[in-house]
């Protein structure tokens, strides 16, 4: 598609004049994957490796979790008199931009330091999806047509067509933002976002059936669980240094896959989203088993949204609501639970 | 059969004492509950056991007494973390269990027939009290030569073992020198870091073996000076620490390149740690 | 040692006649489509066409999570001995070579556990050779093969209509006389269509440079790739969890009221506490050290120590990386 293609051509001049006069220290975004249906984040530093830069529908990271860890505060005296924070150039889409904003307003991030370099997103490739399809043939190469669709090469040489909507990301065919909503500069053509019932069709499906059925459900989700914590690790506003879950003393939680202990490290992770979660996928995507990580967070960013109006990363001046409080605050939950 | 190296001898701590003005090292006196245990639990100083608080967790301890104090099995802890803040907090009396021992003690037998000189900083002094009072015992002093120790803390207060310290002052059979930073009211003896002690003291490298244990700062600064002194790399003998969880070579935790603390050492030659990638 | 045959259509029977001496796991598909390694339930096919699982079989050894010791007021007491036969049919040549390395970590170096030692020898393995490598496998490169026998009681290799039984160990022998009525001596040109089969399997596997990967990352030590590579790294635990010869785990206590247990589960070279002290020091403190250490361990220590590298390339790190990782480029850059 030639959008994809004059993109990345911007991204590649972006970086090398940025780099080029030392406006950044530093340009996050990303390159080919080793396996196709995937990219890899780069860490560009000199303008001439700007050509490394890629811009194609499996362009699915949320870049925006690399970011804590580059502007953390010094650990001591030594690590003090280190150099100053970088400036960072990072590619965001809609998602991800709404992650970025989250955690400047969580003090994480400073905004002076970072340029944003949105591009509209028209939604990235799910690479498990798209492996399912070809089944039993394993793709060698993947690359997007002319129609957006995905073309990808098999074993033995022939070309398969997969559909775009058949195997863009779950969290893309629900996604109510792909055009970022903070940025210094915009790529691309501003999206649609999807039909805002979407999410909220597939969160009513679910509370319909009763409780015993939602149990089991839940139940089965997490049963392949093997607290690898890839879920945390992926996810941009799981920054803590100690995470509750790890802690030791005291021992909130288990390390082990005993269903109480993987159901509480699921429900608490969730419950840490409320009103946090940007809707990016990286936990289900990172999710070595498959499970879909964002069904409770999406259940929370819910609640969150019809009791306070607020969706998280939408507006880097609102103050989020689990953050501050209003004498009138909604709490029928805690009156009349 | 052998048996499961992951379940802790059944011990009590029959005792323990405050070793230091700021209170946060204690030495626990052990005892092993069952006699075979204790018939089981042959070591020599410089190596270590991980004490086991169900419950809570296990830590790895150097052992502080030498295998020649018949029925005393000490340990000295500094309170740092969470199992070393709960042991801290137990009554004499409360059961504890040891695993153990690990790891490779000081090179006994590189060590017969050699002067020897003992370097010690602040708290890491433990295994080096096993030391020496392994050296002293009457069954072995006659296999070492001369023996100089310096042992350097903040104040006179933060020394650990002052008991036995004064008793090894008194001796002829070891020159113990004592320095602390920075001197109280009554302190007679040297002032200043264990380095400045050791240049005046000029001790001879020839055929002489020397131990150093202290914090890394200490440590880095030690090693200057007695390369100075002319001591070859395989001549100095160094304990570390890791973290650690299983204590045998197999949870992978605490390997320095291709070594594990636990098992191939605590306890190395410079000459080993320069082979090996500096991360730890 | 002699080989055997069974007609693939009869490989059900087969397994319904192990179903009698233990609890046989072979490949079937789960709720979702997968192919897992799960109880074959009586009745159940097995699926002989799939890649790979995606959960290495090392948790049948080391299993997630294991109670070392069972704590109850201020007491630890070993767990009791538990009656266990277990068949693992259908694990891939590259998953049967790691349990060698698993065996040198737990039975040997002086210190044997007891837990592993257990588990292994009430299971007995059946390796299935493969004929469709992946673009991400890369087992030749690291001693081993799709038709790779290693670490297997009996490897059995599909041919057209059959499936070619060979024996490995006694145990592997002892395992097929004890069904001898379902199977036929495999004739020489079963064997040489095997040969043939596993040749052409071969082929199909891309080389990696793996060669004196150790002296290269000797040598590599400082080099700036660590920090190029490593800071990709979300710290996820992905590339530990479903690697078949990683092995690091941690024990915690698990304790209510005094009563509990002391448990032992993975953890990962990769988690920013994993060498973090109680001072607060951490020898490892960013996603380039603890990347490194990553692969050196497997390319270099391992092989200093054990003579074998911790990598039987499997490929689930690189399928699997939500950061699209892959070792094998570091393995082409280191030395070059």
């Amino acid at each position: 598609m030639t959008a994809s293609h004059d993109i990345e051509t911007r991204l590649r001049e972006t970086a090398e004049g940025f780099l080029g006069v030392k406006k950044v220290d530093l340009f996050l975004g990303y390159e080919k994957a080793s396996l196709p249906f995937r990219t890899t984040p780069v860490f560009v530093t000199a303008p001439e490796e700007a050509g490394r830069l890629a811009w194609n529908p499996f362009c699915a990271a949320n870049l925006a979790v690399y970011l804590p860890r580059l502007f953390k505060a010094p650990a001591d005296a030594r690590e003090a008199k280190a150099a100053s924070p970088p400036t960072v150039a990072v590619v965001v889409k809609g998602c991800d931009a709404r992650s970025v904003v989250a955690l400047i307003q969580e003090h994480q991030v400073p905004r002076e330091k970072l340029v944003l370099i949105g591009v509209a997103c028209p939604g990235m490739v799910d690479a498990r999806k798209a492996e399912n399809v070809l089944g039993d043939r394993e793709a060698l190469g993947a690359g997007e047509d002319a129609g957006g669709n995905i073309r990808a090469v098999v074993e033995d040489g022939t070309e398969v067509t997969l559909r775009r909507e058949q195997v863009l990301a779950d969290a893309c065919l629900e996604c109510r933002s792909p055009t970022p909503v903070l940025y210094d500069m915009l790529l691309g053509t501003p999206a649609e976002p999807r039909e805002a019932g979407a999410a909220r069709r597939r969160i009513a499906e679910f509370e319909s059936r009763p409780p015993e059925a939602r149990w089991a459900r839940f139940r089965q989700m997490v049963s392949k669980c093997i607290r690898c914590n890839a879920c945390r690790q992926a996810c941009p506003m799981c920054y803590c240094r100690d995470c509750l879950l790890d802690q030791a003393r005291p021992r909130w939680v288990g390390a082990g896959t005993d269903f109480s202990d993987v159901a509480i490290f699921h429900l608490l992770r969730a419950f840490h989203m409320a009103g946090r979660c940007t809707e990016c996928g990286a936990c289900a995507r990172a999710c070595p088993m498959g499970i879909d990580a964002r069904l409770l967070a999406r259940k929370l960013g819910q609640e969150v949204e019809d009791l306070y109006g607020y969706r998280p990363g939408e507006a880097i001046d609102a103050t989020p609501p689990l953050s501050a409080f209003a004498m009138d605050d909604p709490q029928e939950f805690l009156t009349e639970p | 059969m052998a048996r499961n190296p992951y379940l802790p001898y059944p011990a009590r701590i029959d005792e323990t004492t405050v070793e230091n003005e700021s209170r946060d090292i204690k030495t626990f006196r052990l005892a092993l509950e069952d006699p075979a245990d204790a018939a089981q639990f042959q070591y020599l100083p410089g190596q270590f056991a991980e004490l086991s608080l169900p419950g809570v967790g296990e830590a790895p301890f150097g052992i502080a007494s030498s295998p020649t104090e018949a029925g005393r099995l000490l340990f000295s802890v500094k309170r740092t973390g969470l199992f070393t803040e709960e042991l801290h907090s137990i009554e004499p009396g409360t059961r504890i269990g040891v695993r153990g021992p690990m790891g490779k003690p000081f090179p006994w037998d590189r060590m017969a027939g050699k002067d020897l000189l003992i370097i010690g900083g602040g708290f890491a002094f433990t295994t080096l009290r096993s030391a020496i009072v392994y050296i002293l015992d009457p069954a072995n002093r006659s296999r070492f030569g001369s023996v100089l120790a310096v042992y350097g803390a903040r104040t006179p207060g933060e020394l650990m073992y002052r008991t036995d310290l004064a008793a090894w002052q008194a001796r002829k059979d070891i020159s113990v020198h004592l320095t602390v930073d920075k001197a109280d009211e009554g302190w007679t003896q040297h002032v200043g870091v264990v380095t400045a002690v050791l240049e005046n003291l000029t001790p001879s490298a020839q055929n002489t073996l020397a131990i150093v244990c202290g914090p890394p700062v200490m440590i880095k600064f030690t090693l200057l000076t007695l390369a100075k002194l002319g001591f070859p790399d395989d001549a100095i003998i160094l304990s570390l620490e890791m973290r650690m969880k299983c204590g045998i070579g197999k949870c992978g935790r605490c390997n320095i390149g291709s070594k594990f603390v636990c098992k191939d050492g605590p306890v190395f030659t410079r000459e080993e740690l320069k082979a090996l990638p500096a991360e730890y | 040692m002699t080989e055997k045959r069974i007609p693939q259509t009869d490989v059900d029977r087969f397994l319904a006649r192990l179903r009698e001496q233990a609890t046989v796991y072979a490949p079937t598909k789960d709720d979702a489509g997968d192919v897992v390694l799960g109880e074959l339930a009586s009745g159940e096919p097995v699926v002989l066409e799939y890649r790979n699982f995606r959960l290495s079989p090392k948790a049948f050894l080391l299993p997630q999570n294991l109670t070392l010791l069972h704590l109850k007021d201020g007491k630890a007491e070993e767990p009791g001995p538990t009656d266990r036969r277990v068949i693992l049919f259908g694990v891939r040549p590259c998953d049967a070579r790691a349990i060698l390395a698993l065996d040198q970590v737990f039975l040997e170096g002086g210190q044997h556990d007891p837990y592993y030692a257990h588990l292994r020898a009430t299971s007995v393995l059946i390796s299935l050779a493969c004929e469709r490598p992946m673009s991400s496998c890369f087992c030749t490169s690291v001693g081993g093969g799709p038709g790779d026998g290693a670490g297997a009681d009996v490897l059995a290799v599909p041919l057209d209509a059959d499936l070619l039984l060979m024996p490995q160990t006694p145990r592997g022998e002892a395992l097929l006389s004890s069904v001898a009525d379902l199977l036929q001596d495999a004739s020489p040109p079963a064997l040489k269509e095997a040969q043939e089969r596993i040749h052409a399997a071969e082929e199909l596997v891309a080389p990696v440079k793996v060669e004196d990967c150790a002296p290269r990352l000797r040598a590599a030590y400082d080099s700036p790739l660590w920090e190029a590579a490593g800071r990709k790294c979300l710290g996820c635990g992905t590339c530990s969890f479903l690697c078949p010869t990683c092995h690091c785990f941690d024990i915690t206590d698990e304790v209510r009221n005094g009563t509990g247990r002391r448990v032992r589960t993975w953890d990962c070279c990769a988690y920013p506490l994993f060498t973090l002290h109680a001072s607060g020091h951490n020898p490892r403190p960013t996603a380039k050290e603890r990347w490194r250490q990553r692969i050196m361990h497997k390319f270099r220590y391992a092989v200093e120590n054990c003579d074998r590298p911790f990598c039987v390339g499997c490929g689930r790190c690189i399928r699997y990386c939500p950061a699209g990782m892959d070792l094998r480029t570091v393995l082409k850059e280191v030395g070059a």
